[in-house]
């Protein structure tokens, strides 16, 4: 007997989130895998905590005109530098894919992540559970956690199998 | 013996009448070439200017407005007005109206345009003025409705505690009246200095305080609406210079929009309101308010900082937000905010911490 037709859900659009975080290394896989199955366009997205949320300079010798430049182009050196080594490492991974595309936000990474996931209508976010600047304090606020709450779209969190062995409980 | 050679006013030309007009007053060509110019108009632009296109002399721009009277009269032959800005020489832009009209040969075609331009700044300053007094006006009345809704909060706490004959519960209803008529006091004090134009006063204070006196506010109304309010305070913020009366006005209106949604969300059967307070890098520290009513759809979210914009119908007067946008903008600060319908909605205010700094 034949099997009926199974009405799976189109994804055309996956979104992996990165960091340079080992629990996104190994999110990346499974990002890499969901887009080949599905022929999916794979958005590789870093969102460059932002350092300077209020657009104000800590350098309090400078005018503001300098500060507003020295700000700017700080960011824009760092966005810059992040962007080209993120850039060819995934590049280079991702050949034998239908399409894929590199992009860079400053800002908050959970609103960036769900901004960028409505304007390009993202089918599924695939991310760390911890990123490496929750990890090392950079940044307060809880990416993963905001992301799978409040974005429109199905959403993966996937942690680094190391963390996992090391919690589980020893007898 | 005529009327004007008896005031003297016999020599006049209309050309010196034109020139003394206390307005710009000048003639253009199909081209927006200037073909005649006041002597106003030289006086402030430069005596080069015939010849030249206005939008070059007035706009200091290569290129036509967008909306332009004088294009108008030549297409309909009418009569137009429109406001424009006016960049002077010396660099500063005043705000004037626009009125063109036709100059007709004798078949009736529409060989050129005249347009005068009036000086409207001051009578733009007054109106704006009348603005703000409205909306300062419109924000106290909110500011008046949020202490009623606590005066009744705790009138009903008073009132069941000498039902039950319980004093202590009595006694706290008494507490929170007694709060929200100190809050009262102040809104009046309001209405007394926004008569003059009223400045955020800066005084050092630990931001962990005003939460805490958030919590304490809403606490009895949280538990009468059934949402449990959480408060997290992170106790390591150090003090900083802030408007106390503004800081607490935004947590509270934030935390109060949060009530009402929760209250109104009939989907869920347990409601939270999360108060959280805690760095948000190095350099900044944020307030978060997070409730898991009903979250807000897209076109909700685009409007919500825009005054007058309420989904509560007749109990909200759609200012709330629009305070909290104003005082986080003197506080150099930023709100971003995370919605989803279903879910609930997280309001997060970031301020740098070395605001001290700034607001000197």
């Amino acid at each position: 007997m034949e099997r009926p037709p199974v009405n799976r859900p189109a994804y055309n659009h996956i979104l992996f989130c990165t960091d340079y975080s080992e629990d996104a290394e190994s999110a990346f896989d499974h990002a890499y895998d969901q887009a080949k199955k599905h022929n999916a366009k794979l958005h590789i997205m870093n969102v460059i905590a932002s350092v300077n949320p209020c657009n104000i300079c800590m350098d309090q010798t400078l005018s503001k005109e300098e500060c507003q430049k020295e700000s700017r182009e700080k960011d824009e050196r760092r966005r810059l530098e992040e962007l080209g080594a993120l850039k060819k490492v995934y590049m280079e991974r991702c050949q034998d894919l239908k399409d894929c595309c590199f992009v860079v936000r400053v800002g908050s990474p959970d609103v960036e992540i769900i901004k960028y996931a409505d304007e390009n209508s993202v089918d599924m976010i695939i991310m760390g559970t911890a990123g490496r600047n929750e990890k090392k304090r950079l940044i307060y606020i809880k990416t993963a956690a905001n992301v799978s709450k409040y974005a429109n779209c199905q959403v993966i969190t996937i942690g680094s199998p190391e963390e996992h062995q090391t919690s589980q409980p020893t007898e | 013996m005529s009327m004007s050679e008896k005031n003297g006013l016999h020599d006049l030309t209309f050309k010196s009448i034109i020139d003394a007009l206390p307005c710009y007053l000048m003639i253009q060509d199909k081209d927006f070439n200037i073909l005649f110019a006041n002597h106003s108009f030289q006086k402030d632009f430069g005596s080069k200017v015939l010849g030249k296109h206005c939008y070059t002399i007035l706009k200091g721009v290569h290129h036509r407005c967008p909306d332009c009277p004088v294009r108008d009269t030549f297409e309909d032959k009418g009569f137009h007005v429109s406001e424009e800005l006016i960049y002077l020489l010396d660099g500063t832009v005043v705000e004037m109206l626009a009125f063109s009209a036709p100059l007709f040969n004798v078949i009736g075609d529409v060989v050129a345009s005249i347009k005068l331009l009036a000086n409207v700044g001051s009578i733009k300053n007054i109106h704006r003025e009348l603005v703000t007094l409205g909306q300062s006006i419109a924000l106290l009345s909110h500011d008046i409705k949020n202490i009623l809704e606590g005066l009744h909060g705790g009138m009903y706490v008073l009132e069941e505690g000498f039902n039950d004959q319980d004093y202590d519960l009595s006694w706290h209803g008494l507490e929170i009246v007694k709060r929200n008529v100190t809050e009262i006091t102040r809104v009046t004090q309001n209405i007394l200095d926004s008569a003059k134009d009223r400045k955020p006063s800066f005084q050092e204070i630990l931001p962990a305080d005003l939460a805490r006196q958030t919590g304490q506010l809403y606490a009895d109304k949280a538990q009468s609406m059934g949402v449990q309010l959480l408060l997290q305070v992170n106790p390591d913020i150090p003090a900083l210079e802030m408007d106390p009366t503004g800081i607490s006005r935004m947590l509270n209106n934030l935390v109060w929009n949060a009530l009402q949604a929760c209250q109104k969300d009939i989907q869920k059967r347990k409601h939270h309101v999360h108060v959280k307070l805690d760095f948000y890098d190095d350099y900044h520290f944020m307030f978060e308010i997070e409730d898991n009513a009903s979250g807000m759809d897209h076109i909700t979210q685009e409007n919500i900082f825009k005054e007058f914009y309420s989904t509560k119908g007749h109990t909200g007067t759609g200012l709330g937000l629009m305070v909290v946008e104003k005082i986080v903008k003197n506080h150099l600060g930023k709100i971003e905010v995370l919605t989803k319908p279903g879910r609930g909605s997280l309001f997060r205010i970031i301020f740098p911490l070395q605001l001290n700094a700034f607001l000197r």
